[in-house]
């Protein structure tokens, strides 16, 4: 129990920083900045069983609202349809497909962004949204966010403490899917360097 | 609980977040931000953070810190000038009156039409009394709180207030062949190809005029006691609106230009303060406060959380500032922290004003939203929509370079108007590019270049409605 408890913690701590680090990144890589507290809670959702994932999607309502303005009822919708979506592609896809993974992640973080700037735009009475470079903010969203659930996803669920939370199947389960992701970047690549030779 | 009977409840709750989100209610998200109070301890967490941004951002601060004796110098001066555009400025109109000025500080609970204006002291002041802007007609006292030092004015654009007037040719209120009237509330038209307010005429003694300057008249005068200190002012220039309809263009952006006004009082009355009012910016209602996070996480928006709330006094909408400038307002407040929206936050709403390079006198622009950084070197963009005709044309534009956008504009330094509750006049904003001509109704683009950027957001003050200590 106590264990749990300090997971819970470090799960709190590790969401309110990578929220706080794609904030502190904005400022430098604009449009291209990660979601990094959605990506976290990617790479923890496919380690943890159902229960621990309200709990994860709670943590991370909590972190980007301690460091965001997103009104609170924004945010707790966002991630709530997101857990709903996740859930329902991991029901008709094996959970360690890369596709899967690569498509979701961008998916979900351009259905976010899209839904706050949606938001934003209600509340502030039809001024706040640039129909004009939404799309391109949108393809960028789903880039950056495909291409790091790759590689980052994984990684950050790693983060200390946070196998606190997991369970042993779960783990062993990630265990192999991060192992499938290196395996598949390593053979991307060496396929890329063919081409270009 | 069973695991369907949890599901229901979640997607009960999830209903509710949407309906909330797209549906802002007040009360809801009063309430959701006062039980997310203790977030405030998750956003300590990544103050670390800040340090790893420090040496970026010292360099702006120092810049920064430079000028900003000269800007809370400018910043008074401007605010002051805007101060003096509410005295008349026609002898006869400063004749047999007192003048109280007054500042516009909000508006009534769901209701335009009234504004809340603060004076120095509001003894002397009565129901009744004629309020002014300039040589401008803009209503009447409708409440005094006397131990606030605040008065309630109604506007003459409220549907239930009327004003005598006539069109003034020259010719005095007292003979025979002048057009009398009675104008209040707001009448909407067609003008050309936009749709303009107008304030409404009633009962013309002469329909067949349509045209001239309308100013205030009260024919009786017995009615109303102070009736006689609003002759003169003006309302506006007489168009007809339609077959039998006629209107009045008003002077006055009632909507969102009204930053100073005047109370007129009889010269009997002694006890009013005539004094010009203090600069807000040397009140005692600024609280200081740091910002606990970098920046808001997400492309799409612009802003930062701060370390202080409710507990301290800090509103909806109160200002954030640095030095002399403005950096934001605040969107949300929990009990011991808040959410601000800084300037390059699409939706951000301001009330401006200007001086413009060449034009000594500022100029009172009205609402501006923003619309977040963009093109060249991040200059803010700002959609205006002007309720009154501008004309800079006769200033120095910009000549023709490689950017069209930009081609053909007046260059002018930006400070907030006075009007919005927590947000006082004579902000700081930058230096922006106006266009040089500005319809009613027909929006444009403002380019703001608003100096400071986020990463460098400390040594913060916010506005309190009981402030603690003094900038």
């Amino acid at each position: 129990m106590r264990a749990r408890s300090f997971g819970v913690f470090w799960l709190l701590l590790w969401m309110t920083w990578a929220h706080a680090c794609s904030g502190l990144l904005v400022s430098s890589l604009g449009m291209w900045v990660p979601d990094l507290g959605l990506l976290l809670w990617l790479g923890l959702g496919r380690r943890l069983n159902s229960n621990d994932r309200l709990l994860t999607t709670m943590a991370a309502c909590l972190g980007r609202l301690s460091v965001g303005i997103d009104p609170p009822f924004a945010v707790f919708a966002c991630y709530g349809a997101l857990a709903v979506l996740d859930s329902l592609a991991l029901s008709f896809v094996d959970r360690d497909r890369l596709i899967l993974r690569v498509v979701c992640a961008g998916a979900y973080a351009a259905l976010a962004g899209t839904w706050y700037a949606l938001v934003n735009q209600i509340r502030s009475g039809g001024h706040a949204m640039d129909l004009q470079s939404s799309p391109k903010v949108i393809l960028a969203t789903f880039c950056i966010h495909a291409l790091l659930s790759l590689s980052l996803a994984p990684l950050l669920a790693r983060l200390p403490g946070l196998t606190l939370l997991l369970n042993r199947d779960s783990g062993r389960g990630m265990e192999r899917s991060h192992a499938d992701s290196m395996a598949a970047l390593g053979m991307g690549a060496a396929a890329m360097g063919r081409r270009s030779r | 609980m069973s695991g369907s009977r949890r599901n229901v409840l979640l997607g009960v709750l999830w209903g509710v977040c949407v309906l909330f989100a797209l549906r802002p209610s007040a009360a809801a998200d009063r309430v959701a931000a006062l039980l997310l109070s203790p977030l405030r301890i998750l956003g300590e967490w990544s103050v670390p953070l800040h340090r790893l941004r420090a040496h970026e951002a010292r360099a702006a601060i120092e810049a920064h810190d430079r000028s900003t004796t000269d800007e809370l110098r400018f910043s008074e001066m401007l605010w002051s000038d805007l101060q003096s555009l509410a005295a008349p400025k026609q002898t006869q109109l400063q004749d047999d009156r007192r003048i109280v000025p007054g500042e516009v500080v909000g508006r009534g609970a769901g209701d335009r039409d009234r504004c809340i204006v603060r004076v120095r002291d509001a003894r002397g002041i009565e129901r009744g009394m004629p309020v002014v802007s300039g040589d401008s007609y803009v209503g009447r006292v409708s409440a005094v709180d006397a131990e606030a030092n605040s008065v309630e004015v109604t506007l003459v654009t409220a549907g239930d207030f009327f004003v005598g007037a006539r069109i003034d040719d020259g010719e005095s209120s007292n003979q025979r062949g002048v057009a009398w009237m009675t104008v209040g509330g707001l009448e909407l038209a067609r003008r050309g190809s936009n749709r303009e307010f107008f304030l409404a005429v009633h009962n013309p003694s002469k329909r067949e005029r349509d045209r001239g300057r309308v100013v205030a008249s009260e024919l009786l005068e017995d009615l109303d006691r102070f009736a006689v200190l609003a002759e003169g002012f003006e309302l506006g220039e007489l168009v007809r609106l339609g077959p039998g309809k006629l209107g009045v263009i008003p002077t006055l952006d009632f909507g969102a230009g009204l930053y100073h006004v005047a109370i007129l009082t009889p010269t009997q009355v002694r006890a009013v303060e005539t004094k010009e009012l203090e600069f807000a910016l040397v009140d005692p209602h600024w609280v200081p406060t740091r910002s606990l996070t970098p920046g808001h996480p997400s492309p799409w928006r612009s802003g930062l959380r701060i370390s202080t709330g409710e507990a301290r006094g800090v509103a909806q909408g109160a200002a954030v500032i640095r030095g002399a400038r403005l950096v934001g307002r605040v969107c949300e407040r929990g009990l011991w922290s808040s959410a601000v929206q800084l300037l390059d936050d699409p939706g951000l709403v301001v009330v401006v004003a200007a001086r413009l390079d060449g034009k000594p006198d500022p100029v009172v622009l009205g609402r501006m939203v923003s619309l977040g950084r963009k093109g060249r070197a991040g200059w803010i963009e700002l959609r205006w929509e002007s309720q009154l005709s501008f004309d800079f044309s006769a200033l120095p534009q910009l000549a023709p370079g490689e950017d069209k956008a930009w081609s053909g504009r007046v260059w002018a330094d930006l400070v907030t108007g006075s009007g919005e509750p927590g947000l006082p006049g004579g902000l700081v904003l930058g230096r922006a590019l106006l266009p040089a001509q500005a319809e009613p109704g027909s929006p444009q683009l403002v380019y703001l270049d608003a100096g400071l950027a986020g990463e460098s957001f400390s040594d913060l003050w916010v506005r309190a409605t009981e402030g603690e200590e003094q900038l």
